[in-house]
């Protein structure tokens, strides 16, 4: 009744007052509703990321040049004082090449005449794109990295990450001009592998510590220090055979992965389009298989 | 353009200092700085600077600040959205309720109080997000964290010391 009495801007005065007071609690249950909506994923909040990165990609940009040009000098120094050792290291490297130079050739001309008798169809190039590294986000929460390549540019979610011959991870958001690198070692990646050498299948898990672990091993078998792990065919996220990293050691039972890619030497990746799923989160919906029956009959496809 | 409006524009972007300084420490959590390690360690940097101003000049760093600056933390880092948003407000609302504690003694003790907050600050951090992830995070990577926290603590609260100083001097 007071309320009514006040008028329009009395009512205002009073709905602001009323704010002030209990401002706090208000904000504090604005917080947990957040998280509430963020935890299911919502459209609106996951919109409101992609805005958010959106408006501050120009910032980040311009920001992660200077430190680039800075790593790069540094980097630079530390090569001149390490030209002796590298020189021999390199020369080593080079004998050691030369004959896997000679095997290489030998084993290429074999097999582009196996290729020829068996009609071998190859399979085309996949299509990427190279973007900078223009964010990575350090926290004991997350690992991921910004890439200054969206949508726009042609970024899918689920995409594969490269650096040279590598995986480094998958890409798990896409904003028009910026997407984000969900590195392997994140808590939220999930990817299956397999350790080379015995064909084991795997799961390669994040923990956010820097070497994921092996889960839901097939069989164990003798694996061991060192030893390859590639990506697996299962799931049909990415081409088997990439390069993931190597066993780095085994404790409780848990093997733990060296990545073959170090985050603070990345600058420039490559976003490769395999033309296969990716990696999608699971609230994300799999696509559906396609109908088979009188559907698809009846649009005309022709069963010779 | 007459000089009342352009000291009125000199006013309001002085008094943005507080929200442009945070956001800045907001953008400096993904810059990236190419150090062989360090992003397994880097600090919660926003923190500092909800911190220093709820101390110094909370009138320019209103809850609705902390807030959105927590809001944006969280969407930058990818992490569960309103988990900063909370933490910040919280940190905010106490260090407000204990202002005279902050003001009538000397940096170490401001020190000593960061510390234990942000201790809370980050357990509180760890537990929201097992809840919402559904997995832990080791703890281990926290506390390498909070090291570091402690150490730029210092340096980082010098500078905004600086900018308070010739920036806000007289608003």
């Amino acid at each position: 009744m007071r309320i009514k009495a006040l008028g329009a801007t009395g009512r205002l005065t009073f709905v602001k007052a009323l704010f002030h007071r209990f401002a706090f609690a208000f904000l504090v249950c604005a917080a947990f509703i957040l998280m509430v909506l963020g935890k299911n994923e919502g459209v609106v909040v996951e919109r409101t990321r992609v805005i958010v990165l959106d408006v501050l990609t120009p910032v980040f940009d311009v920001l992660s040049r200077p430190t680039s040009a800075v790593a790069n000098s540094l980097e630079f120094f530390r090569d001149l004082t390490n030209l002796r050792a590298e020189n021999e290291r390199l020369k080593a490297e080079n004998i050691r090449l030369t004959h896997w130079h000679t095997v290489a050739t030998k084993l290429s001309g074999e097999n582009a005449v196996l290729h020829q008798q068996l009609n071998f169809v190859p399979e085309p190039d996949p299509a990427f794109i190279t973007a900078r590294v223009i964010g990575d986000v350090a926290s004991g929460f997350g690992q991921s990295l910004l890439l200054g390549a969206g949508s726009r540019d042609g970024v899918r979610k689920g995409q594969a990450v490269v650096s040279g011959e590598y995986l480094v991870g998958y890409v798990s958001q896409v904003a028009d001009h910026v997407s984000r690198l969900l590195l392997l070692t994140d808590i939220n990646a999930h990817l299956p592998v397999s350790v080379d050498s015995t064909h084991t299948r795997a799961i390669l898990s994040g923990d956010n510590r820097d070497m994921p672990r092996l889960d839901y091993l097939s069989g164990n078998a003798n694996i061991q220090v060192g030893d390859l792990v590639v990506t697996s065919a299962s799931g049909e996220a990415f081409p088997p055979g990439l390069t993931v990293g190597k066993i780095s050691g085994v404790s409780d039972g848990i093997y733990r992965v060296a990545p073959a890619v170090r985050r603070d030497q990345l600058e420039y990746v490559s976003i490769v389009d395999y033309g296969l799923g990716g990696v999608q989160s699971f609230q994300d919906k799999p696509p559906a298989p396609p109908r088979r029956g009188k559907g698809a009959d009846a649009k005309g496809v022709d069963p010779n | 353009m007459t000089p009342t409006l352009l000291a009125r524009l000199d006013m309001t972007a002085r008094r943005m200092v507080p929200f442009l300084v945070s956001l800045g420490l907001v953008i400096l959590t993904v810059i990236p700085t190419r150090l062989p390690g360090f992003a397994q360690v880097a600090p919660s940097w926003p923190m500092m600077g909800i911190f220093y101003w709820s101390i110094y000049r909370p009138d320019l760093m209103p809850l609705w600040d902390a807030f959105l600056i927590g809001v944006l933390a969280d969407i930058v880092a990818d992490t569960p959205i309103g988990i900063n948003a909370l933490i910040y407000l919280l940190i905010r609302g106490i260090v407000v309720n204990q202002r005279r504690f902050f003001l009538t003694n000397a940096f170490p003790m401001s020190w000593a109080a960061f510390a234990v907050i942000a201790i809370g600050a980050m357990g509180l951090n760890w537990v929201l997000f097992a809840m919402l992830q559904g997995q832990a995070v080791d703890p281990q990577i926290l506390l390498w964290q909070y090291v570091i926290l402690m150490g730029l603590f210092p340096p980082v609260t010098v500078v905004m010391a600086y900018t308070q100083m010739v920036l806000l001097k007289d608003v």
